[in-house]
């Protein structure tokens, strides 16, 4: 599978975030920093990812920009209500 | 209809091979929609307050069964229950009503103390926890045990008795369920000490998600709230609720779209100028995962 090395590296990071989301589920202002931190993990992921394969153009930032703040607010407005 | 559709989640040449769904343009439109959605929300609490609120079904006798089984889970005693700490606590949820806050420390000044002395409960050692908007009380118990400083308190061994209220009223414009729970020594079962510690409190920081009433004199107006003896459900719709629907719908919007794109393009071998759909749904799975696990519920 190509990207294999760089998938595994998302998926690492985006168990960390998750096992200290549910590791301090009492905390709510901790998780929406790790929240914050998911999206960020996301973003720079694509933006690292795609600058190696020489195929970083504004297009492709944006979609990461977006995805990573739709997934991120999704989340803390549910922990802030919580 | 059916042209419609593709172009909306399938990479089709009208949207470039990529769903529209996932093109910025439709994910601002999404961002914006959710926000109003939110501003929605806090507009029709604070317009309408008491009509969304909590499910609770949280019985005090059960509480303190719980946490004096965790206690002796831990080897220690059970604690008495005590009608003068029954009583603070019911003096502290009510001015959390009052004063419409969710801390540890009063706007008004008070701190959890103030509510021991005035109920003329003397003692050497104190603490308290905090909970708001849990399902049922082994949520609560549960909760405050996976909190290092909570958990300190319920398996303190210098703690002999406790005092608890669980107290519907309307915070911050939402029916919410408080538990208030006390934890004393009284000072002459222990008359040789002759200092007060400072209380134990569970949460070492304040959090207020109020800003303090304006009209400070409120806090001496009947305060809207029931006291709960037994195990009550009161059926309604929070904005925590309101809110996890719309995320999970959301989500799994984007998610349904990613997974289409991954198969069509794979299967159609597309090429085209975009970002990585496996990484984006690796990152909208873990955080509907997330959303998942987060129930309402918070303690403090």
């Amino acid at each position: 599978m190509k990207n294999l090395r760089d998938y595994l590296a998302l998926i690492a990071l985006l168990s960390l975030s998750l096992g200290i989301f549910w590791l301090f589920d009492y905390n709510r202002h901790l998780q929406v920093y790790v929240v914050a931190g998911l999206g960020m993990i996301h973003f720079l992921w694509g933006m690292i990812h795609h600058g190696f394969k020489k195929q970083l153009h504004w297009e492709v930032v944006v979609e990461y920009l977006f995805i990573s703040l739709i997934g991120s607010l999704a989340l803390i407005f549910l922990l802030l209500r919580a | 209809m059916d042209l419609s559709l593709r172009h909306l989640f399938t990479p089709h040449h009208t949207n470039n091979y990529r769903a529209r769904v996932l093109h910025p343009s439709i994910l601002s439109v999404f961002v914006v929609f959710f926000l109003a959605y939110q501003f929605f929300i806090n507009f029709y609490v604070f317009s309408w307050p008491s009509v969304l609120g909590f499910a609770s079904n949280i019985a005090p006798d059960k509480v303190i069964e719980l946490t004096n089984q965790k206690r002796a889970e831990n080897g220690l005693l059970p604690l008495k229950l005590n009608g003068q700490l029954n009583e603070a606590a019911q003096r502290k949820a009510a001015d959390m009503f009052a004063f419409n806050y969710w801390a540890h420390s009063s706007p008004s000044g008070r701190q959890p103390w103030d509510f021991f002395g005035e109920v003329g409960y003397r003692y050497v050692y104190a603490g308290e926890n905090l909970a708001r908007d849990f399902m049922n009380s082994s949520e609560v118990v549960e909760a405050w045990m996976r909190s290092p400083s909570h958990k300190d308190n319920i398996v303190n061994s210098h703690y002999q008795e406790i005092g608890l209220a669980v107290v519907n009223g309307t915070l911050n414009g939402v029916e919410t369920t408080l538990v208030v729970q006390l934890f004393g020594a009284p000072a002459q079962a222990q008359a040789s000490k002759p200092e007060i510690p400072p209380i134990a409190r569970a949460a070492q920081e304040e959090v207020s998600i109020s800003q303090p009433s304006s009209a400070l004199g409120e806090a001496q107006l009947p305060v809207p709230a029931i006291y709960l003896q037994e195990e009550q459900t009161f059926p309604s719709f929070s904005p925590f609720w309101l809110t996890k629907i719309a995320s999970i719908f959301l989500l799994g919007l984007i998610f349904g779209a990613l997974v289409l794109d991954l198969i069509l393009v794979y299967k159609f071998n597309v090429v085209r100028l975009s970002g990585r759909t496996v990484g984006h749904l690796l990152f909208i799975t873990a955080l509907l995962v997330a959303v998942l696990l987060t129930d309402a519920g918070a303690v403090i």
